[in-house]
């Protein structure tokens, strides 16, 4: 019979039964939340590290039970008599968790793979997101197995966890994820390095430290408090997760006019976002001001910094219109101030006119947002508006500019 | 012949507290039965030659090599199985998976403990039930189990903590053919107990330990001899028992 401690403890560990729950919870986050990150190799990336915060509630309650179950089967004495040092006989423990955690998280980042790979173009899974996903696994496992051993309660353990893990959400410098992986941001060497550290340093406690079940081992205890909190300091010290990222030498543009550059990783939105352009700028009588490009966050500053306008992919491409009907706006009315007593009526012609441009430029009222728009605003005008053929809207968006103007009175033309 | 197993002046205890006081003890093969009432300090005894805790003074000597040291305490630990009066097991893990776990932490080599394993299963003759999950035997086989789990990779020292403890009496004849197979098989035997019946069954020696000292040491005919006529008891042994200590003022 082929024996290993390891695969003894595998074969064993209550997590057997809980995986199914683990790659549940690592599917539902990972498709659930949204799936604008598909096709978007550091969105794809994030996302598939993500829901390793979330089961990792789930794996850390399941270490504790597992680390309790040496004082809980009654084997502190027959331990104490091994010839085998406490962090050995605790390492196939803690290895059979991780191992749990790891296969949860490695099906959803394959998925993630699989499911970008026909959109993102070249390039794979950025390491460092996954890299931060292995990190929360092996934190939460780490953090789970040390509740364990230092509470014999059945309850406190799971309870101190979720503190841990929640407490991240709170303390943003403490944070061992992201929430998205926009292409203008990458994972902080630093910080990532030190954070391995640190889930090693955890790790290290979770074997090495004696169980109070054991006796003695006060000052071990004591002192891993002490190295502990010197971790976190450590942490929260080198910086945040993520930090800009210079831009690419190139970006990737269309040829249309407008143009429209993107960064490489957000090749997929390219045609999408150009046909939204080309969807301001086709307005006749040049009723409109549209710049001769945008470009997505990051990389005017490197191209052309004064021309174009900016705009960000924050759920996906739906967030363009808002951006682009911004630019367009601000550049057809310069200067306008907005009069004292006239505020509500000003507010509701831009605000009915920004509607417009949004819904026109994406092409459907998804555009507005669950919402529907900003206060006051008649979508079914809107939407009557748009089924007018381009000179017909082109005439109504001049007349709202004129009563933009008209209530103003210092705009520009 | 050398003791298997030679204490010298130990003293043991918790915190400020003596629980073991100077004693002298040379521990050699066969099957010595350490008697004595709650609280003589049995298992601190026992504890103590398990190198579970450190004495707070004097000298363990196993197979004579001295125990001062860490690398030696290991070396001690894999010439001693221990069964601890509560010993622990995951109701988990098959018969098999329990003595093999116990061979890992013995410090059996990882070649020889397949063949070890099966050896200590055999010798508590529970072979046939090695896929069976402990949760599912009775106590006695339990308990056999957990011989099994101190004698595998053939220790020279076996402790043994009141091991006959919530036994019904067919069990405790199995247990004490057990050890006296163990005996046969040239190993030392301490078996901790205060059943004046198992002593009597399979002891070559014994000890009667009362308020951390070691109060006689003889064979059983020897401490059936020393019973004074108005002693308390069933048996002669019995008998014998509490004349020693009722000598040391150990009993009311």
């Amino acid at each position: 019979m082929r024996f290993g401690v390891f695969w003894t403890e595998v074969r064993r560990s209550p997590l057997r039964w809980w995986l199914p729950v683990l790659m549940a919870l690592d599917v539902a986050m990972l498709v659930g939340r949204d799936t604008a990150w598909i096709g978007v190799w550091p969105q794809a990336s994030a996302a598939a590290q993500l829901p390793a915060y979330f089961f990792g509630l789930v794996l850390g309650g399941g270490a504790a039970w597992v680390a309790g179950r040496v004082h809980r089967a009654g084997l502190t004495e027959q331990l104490a008599a091994s010839t085998r040092a406490r962090w050995r006989v605790e390492l196939p423990l803690l290895a059979s968790t991780v191992f749990y955690g790891l296969a949860a998280f490695v099906p959803g980042a394959v998925l993630a793979a699989v499911v970008s790979t026909p959109e993102a173009g070249p390039g794979f899974l950025w390491p460092s997101y996954l890299a931060l996903g292995v990190c929360l696994v092996v934190l939460s496992a780490a953090t789970g197995h040390l509740a364990g051993k230092l509470w014999e309660s059945r309850f406190v353990p799971p309870i101190a966890v979720a503190v841990c893990l929640f407490g991240q959400t709170m303390l943003r410098p403490f944070r061992f994820y992201v929430l998205s992986g926009h292409p203008q941001v990458e994972v902080s060497p630093a910080a990532l390095a030190v954070r391995v550290a640190f889930v090693l340093l955890i790790a290290g406690f979770a074997l090495a430290i004696p169980p109070r079940a054991a006796g003695g081992g006060q000052w071990a205890r004591r002192g891993a408090g002490v190295a502990g909190a010197a971790g976190l300091v450590a942490v929260a010290m080198a910086g945040p997760v993520q930090v800009e990222r210079p831009a690419p030498a190139s970006a990737l543009c269309s040829d249309g006019t407008p143009q429209v550059c993107v960064w490489p990783e957000n090749r997929k939105y390219l045609p999408v976002v150009s046909a939204m352009a080309t969807r301001f700028s086709s307005l006749p009588n040049g009723v409109l001001t549209v710049p001769p490009a945008f470009y997505e966050k990051g990389l005017r500053s490197a191209a052309h910094p004064e021309a174009g306008g900016d705009f960000q992919f924050l759920a996906g491409e739906l967030s363009v219109p808002m951006f682009m009907a911004s630019t367009v706006l601000s550049r057809t009315l310069p200067d306008c101030e907005v009069p004292g007593g006239a505020e509500e009526r000003y507010s509701q012609q831009v605000f009915t006119l920004d509607a417009y441009l949004q819904v026109r430029g994406l092409g459907d009222a998804r555009a507005l947002g669950a919402g529907g728009g900003p206060p006051g605003v008649d979508l079914r005008e809107i939407a009557r508006v748009l089924g007018l053929p381009d000179n017909a809207q082109a005439e109504w968006v001049a007349e709202r500019l004129a009563a933009i103007r008209g209530i103003s009175g210092d705009c520009r033309d | 012949m050398e003791p298997v197993a030679k204490l010298r002046g130990i003293r043991q205890g918790y915190r400020r507290r003596d629980v073991i006081v100077d004693l002298d003890l040379d521990i050699r093969h066969g099957v010595l039965g350490l008697l004595g009432p709650n609280g003589a300090g049995k298992t601190t005894l026992l504890r103590t030659l398990a190198t579970v805790v450190p004495p707070k003074r004097g000298a363990i000597t196993i197979s004579g090599v001295p125990v001062d040291s860490r690398r030696a305490t290991m070396e001690a630990r894999r010439r001693i199985g221990y069964l601890p009066q509560h010993f622990g097991y995951y109701p988990g893990f098959t018969v098999y998976d329990f003595v093999r776990y116990s061979a890992w932490l013995r410090g059996v080599p990882a070649r020889e403990a397949d063949a070890a394993t099966r050896e200590a299963i055999g010798f508590v003759d529970l072979t046939d039930r090695s896929r069976a999950k402990l949760k599912s035997l009775s106590g006695g086989m339990i308990r056999r189990c957990g011989i099994a789990s101190a004698i595998v990779g053939r220790p020279q020292l076996v402790l043994l903590d009141e091991p006959t403890v919530g036994l019904d009496p067919a069990q405790r004849l199995e247990f004490r053919s057990l050890v006296r197979k163990l005996k046969d098989d040239r190993v030392a035997v301490v078996l901790s107990t205060h059943l004046v019946e198992d002593v009597a069954a399979v002891c070559d020696d014994v000890v009667v330990m009362a308020e951390g000292r070691l109060v006689w040491r003889g064979d059983p005919e020897a401490l059936r001899e020393v019973a004074a006529p108005d002693a308390e008891g069933d048996s002669p042994l019995e008998r014998g028992y509490m004349s020693v200590l009722a000598a040391q003022g150990a009993v009311a």
